[in-house]
């Protein structure tokens, strides 16, 4: 079972995911598994849905936990998007990111 | 049934407050925000008017604005951006605070307000987003020289918000008001500045605050879903 905060993260990083469909143009969708791709060569989002993912993901932690999140702080916008270390990679690696961002 | 839900800045008192009035009697659902304490200006008894308390340069106090709009309302269709303040002093005694602090009340508060309104909208696809600017823009004087820049600002701000959000259904337009009866606007002016403007401006006579009340609804409507961008200058600069 998922501690409180990754289920939390990995609820609102899915709901936002919906939305996030929901804009993108015909044919192209996440797919909402730890592994899917959000940035890079095999990344399928463009860069404004992207922005929005990441904004819903930070009304969804306002709105659902009360919590103020920002996801693009200083340290992730100095990062290359190829980076390792880059939270925004997965769908995964996004989800362990809002969680330490929850605690 | 109501025409939609909008929220105007700045609502307690002056142009805003009437603009709350203009909108109530379109049948709009309207959010009032204004810094000032709510007991000053809050109707009660008026079912379509909630007015939230907030500075709209703490961008927290903003997001907490905007969850509040999510969970009551669930929409927002119309976001007056008509926040403001003036400041009337030459360049050479400006400081560099003032001009910051005057930025941050024209300006970056509209940009949160728009940010924020953006976020909903996009799940809609569909929205208006209009400010309030000034003919101040067009027509430099000498001691008007900060507060016209934000407002050149302000509107630089809506035809960019305008070109990101290309294709999303969400339109942002600006409106430059002259004079306007009935705010404190016209007993405040110098008489020397009310002249400079006057002879700059086709109409120079003062503004009734329905006929930007009617621009407004004209930039909400459908007529105006390929107007955006734009600045629709009231009193026409010359």
């Amino acid at each position: 079972m998922l501690p409180t905060n990754s289920a939390d993260a990995a609820r609102i990083v899915s709901k936002a995911l919906v939305d996030v469909n929901d804009q993108m143009t015909e044919g192209v969708r996440l797919v909402d598994h730890p592994d899917t791709r959000l940035l890079g060569e095999d990344g399928v989002i463009d860069s404004l849905a992207f922005a929005f993912f990441i904004v819903t993901i930070e009304q969804y932690a306002l709105d659902d936990f009360d919590k103020e999140i920002v996801l693009f702080d200083d340290e992730v916008m100095e990062m290359d998007f190829d980076s390792v270390d880059n939270p925004f990679v997965t769908i995964g690696t996004l989800a362990q990111f809002v969680a330490k961002k929850l605690t | 049934m109501t025409k939609g839900v909008v929220l105007v800045t700045g609502a307690s008192r002056g142009l805003g407050r009437q603009l709350v009035d203009g909108l109530l009697a379109d049948d709009r659902v309207v959010i009032g925000a204004a810094r000032s304490s709510l007991t000053e200006w809050e109707r009660p008894g008026v079912a379509d008017f909630d007015p939230h308390e907030c500075d709209l340069t703490d961008e927290s106090q903003v997001k907490r604005l905007f969850s509040a709009i999510r969970k009551t309302h669930g929409r927002l269709d119309l976001v007056v951006n008509n926040a403001g303040a003036f400041s009337g002093e030459v360049l050479l005694t400006a400081t560099g605070e003032r001009f910051a602090s005057l930025m941050r009340s024209n300006l970056i508060s509209a940009h949160l307000v728009t940010r924020e309104s953006v976020k909903v909208m996009t799940h809609q696809h569909s929205g208006r987003v209009i400010s309030i600017s000034s003919i101040a823009a067009a027509i430099p004087m000498t001691g008007n020289a900060i507060y016209a820049s934000t407002k050149v600002a302000l509107e630089a701000l809506m035809r960019s918000f305008a070109v990101e959000f290309k294709g999303s259904g969400i339109t942002f337009n600006s409106i430059a008001v002259s004079f306007l009866e009935g705010t404190g606007m016209l007993e405040s002016l110098r008489p020397e500045a009310r002249a400079f403007y006057e002879a700059r401006l086709l109409f120079p006579a003062p503004l009734r605050a329905s006929e930007i009340v009617d621009t407004i609804l004209y930039l909400a409507s459908p007529a105006a879903q390929s107007v955006s961008g734009q600045t629709i200058s009231l009193g026409s600069p010359i």
